[in-house]
C-alpha cells in the first residue's frame, strides 16, 4: 500500500487525503511537522536506524513531504554549487592590487616589529610559537 | 567549497622560517579564494579585502606556530572566516526581520500544505541559467544576517556544527536549529526556481 502511494508522484487533493488518512491510522508514525524537523538530521546522515525507518515510511506515504525533502536537499545543493561559481582558486584569481596591499601591510608591520628584536635569524626561529588562531 | 582537498604546502618550512618570498607565494596562491570567502560572509567587496589583509597579517605573525595538523589552506580558511565574522559583529545594526513567514505551513492536524513538483535538473544545470544563479545569490543575501551567516558557515564554507557553534558562541543544538530554519527559509525563497512548471513557463 505504502509503495503504491509512494509512486503516485505529486500531491493532488485526493492523494493528499489518502496520505493523511494512512498516517493518521498508523500508530507511531511521524507527522509532517515531525518529519520536517528530522530533515536536517537526515541531510547530515545522522538519523538513528529506528528514526530512519519512521522517516522512510513517512517519505513513502506522503507526497507533500517527498516534495518538501527534495526541495530541501536541492536548496543545500544549490547553495554549495552557487559558491563554487566564484572560481576563486589559484594565483590567477588573486587580484594583483590585493596582493600588493597585503604585502605592503606585512612589510610595514615587520619593520615595526624588527625594531624591538635582534636582527639575528637564529633568535627569530627560536621564538616561542605564537598561539594558534581561535578558529583552528 | 571544499577546503580539505589540497595537499600540504611544499614551501611550508620556508614560510615558518619567515622567508618573504615564500610568504609572497602563499599570498599569491591563496588571496583569491580568501577574498571570495570574506566577500560572501561580509557581503561587501571592501570589507572582504580588509579581512584578507587582516587574515594575512595574523597568518604572518602566527605561521611559525603552525603545526601542520590541517592543510595550510584549511588553516588560512579558518583565519579569514574568523576575521569576516568579527567584521560582521562590528557592524551589526538594526534588529533583524523575522523569517516566520518563510516557514512551512502545516494544517491543524500537522500535515504539510502546498507541495510543488520538483525539477529533475541538477544544481549545475539550474545554475547554468543566469537568472537562476542570480536568484540563488540574492536569496541567500536577503536572509536575515543570523540565518545567512549560519547557512554560509555550514553549507558553503562547510565548517562542522561544533566549529560553527564555537565561532558563533552558541551551543550545538541552537546551531542545528538555526541552520534548519535558515535552509527552510531559503528553500521557500528558491522554490520557484526548482518548480518544474515555473522553469518551463518562465525560463
Amino acid at each position: 500500500m505504502a509503495l503504491i502511494i509512494g509512486n503516485l508522484g505529486t500531491a493532488g487533493p485526493i492523494r493528499r487525503k489518502i496520505a493523511c488518512t494512512m498516517l493518521d491510522i498508523m500508530p507511531g508514525q511521524l507527522s509532517c511537522q515531525e518529519f520536517d524537523a528530522f530533515m536536517s538530521v537526515y541531510a547530515e546522515h545522522h538519523l538513528s536506524s529506528p528514526a530512519q525507518k519512521r522517516f522512510d515510511f513517512h517519505l513513502n506515504v506522503c507526497p507533500m513531504c517527498r516534495s518538501s525533502l527534495a526541495s530541501y536537499m536541492k536548496t543545500i545543493e544549490l547553495s554549495k554549487a552557487a559558491a563554487s561559481l566564484d572560481h576563486a582558486d589559484g594565483p590567477a584569481n588573486s587580484p594583483q592590487e590585493l596582493i600588493d596591499d597585503v604585502l605592503a601591510k606585512i612589510a610595514l608591520s615587520s619593520d615595526g616589529a624588527g625594531a624591538n628584536q635582534s636582527d639575528s635569524e637564529d633568535t627569530v626561529s627560536k621564538q616561542t610559537p605564537a598561539p594558534k588562531p581561535k578558529a583552528d | 567549497m571544499s577546503v580539505r582537498e589540497t595537499s600540504d604546502c611544499a614551501y611550508i618550512d620556508d614560510l615558518k622560517r619567515g622567508d618573504s618570498a615564500a610568504f609572497e607565494k602563499a599570498v599569491r596562491e591563496h588571496a583569491g579564494w580568501m577574498l571570495a570567502v570574506a566577500r560572501r560572509i561580509t557581503n561587501c567587496n571592501e570589507d572582504g579585502a580588509d579581512c584578507v589583509q587582516e587574515a594575512f597579517s595574523i597568518a604572518h605573525q602566527k605561521i611559525a606556530g603552525f603545526e601542520g595538523r590541517s592543510t595550510l589552506k584549511t588553516w588560512l580558511h579558518r583565519v579569514v572566516v574568523n576575521q569576516a565574522l568579527m567584521k560582521l559583529r562590528k557592524r551589526r545594526r538594526h534588529p533583524e526581520e523575522s523569517i516566520d513567514d518563510l516557514m512551512p505551513d502545516f494544517d491543524d492536524n500537522g500535515f504539510l500544505i502546498g507541495p510543488i513538483q520538483i525539477t529533475d535538473e541538477t544544481a549545475e544545470e539550474l545554475l547554468s541559467k543566469k537568472e537562476v544563479a542570480e536568484k540563488v545569490r540574492s536569496a541567500i543575501d536577503e536572509l536575515p544576517e543570523t540565518y545567512r551567516t549560519i547557512l554560509l558557515l555550514r553549507d558553503i564554507e562547510e565548517l562542522s556544527t561544533a566549529e560553527t557553534a564555537a565561532l558563533l558562541e552558541i551551543d550545538e543544538g541552537a546551531a542545528r536549529t538555526r541552520l534548519h530554519r535558515a535552509r527552510t527559509a531559503l528553500k521557500k525563497k528558491l522554490e520557484p526556481v526548482f518548480d518544474a512548471k515555473y522553469l518551463d513557463d518562465v525560463l
